[in-house]
């Protein structure tokens, strides 16, 4: 089980994903908005958001949602954190 | 992101392999069990698993953390589906 989430994290790193990313520049400005601002809080823009990018209206209305569930609401940070490394770990091993 | 909440490497390490709930408080016991039910097989979770649920959490909790889990199973699903490369964090430059 270890080698197999070991064999994906390698592949995924070094892949370069079956759906092209969109750059900045020829991204629309609301998504730019986006990039400009992930690259500012974080450094750097997920890859995830980079292909979602593709349907602009799906990735607005996707990061509006995820700072929801993940900001707000009562649960402890943490608890919440451990929920999701558990999930992640779970479908990759299922993967 | 976990660590810097305070999460301790003992816990990482059963988040991300056999789950140790010994090391953890009752209520990160229950969501992260939920948490496996709901990714591997929500439609089995009895109602005495949800019942113990309740014990822990209030229903604006339990719609929260259900909330949490769906959506990880979500990008993890469209990430694993596409073969999202791996965000690395030190890169700070996008394309």
């Amino acid at each position: 089980m270890r080698a197999r989430h070991a064999a994906l994290r390698t592949r995924r790193i070094n892949a370069v994903g079956r759906i092209r990313k969109r750059t900045r520049d020829e991204a629309e400005p609301e998504v730019q908005a986006i990039y400009d601002l992930y690259q500012k809080e974080r450094g750097n823009v997920p890859n995830m958001f980079q292909t979602m990018a593709h349907r602009p209206e799906m990735l607005k209305t996707m990061i509006a949602h995820f700072r929801a569930v993940m900001s707000s609401g009562t649960l402890p940070q943490k608890l919440k954190e451990m929920a999701v490394v558990r999930t992640s770990w779970l479908n990759h091993c299922a993967y | 992101m976990l660590r810097r909440l305070g999460a301790t490497g003992e816990q990482l390490r059963s988040l991300r392999g056999e789950f140790r709930p010994e090391l953890f408080d009752a209520k990160e016991q229950a969501a992260i069990l939920y948490a496996e039910r709901m990714t591997l097989d929500a439609h089995s979770i009895s109602d005495e698993e949800f019942a113990a649920l309740r014990d822990r959490f209030d229903e604006g909790e339990i719609v929260e953390l259900t909330a949490v889990i769906g959506l990880f199973n979500y990008f993890n699903r469209f990430n694993d589906a596409l073969q999202v490369d791996v965000t690395d964090p030190n890169e700070g430059k996008i394309e």
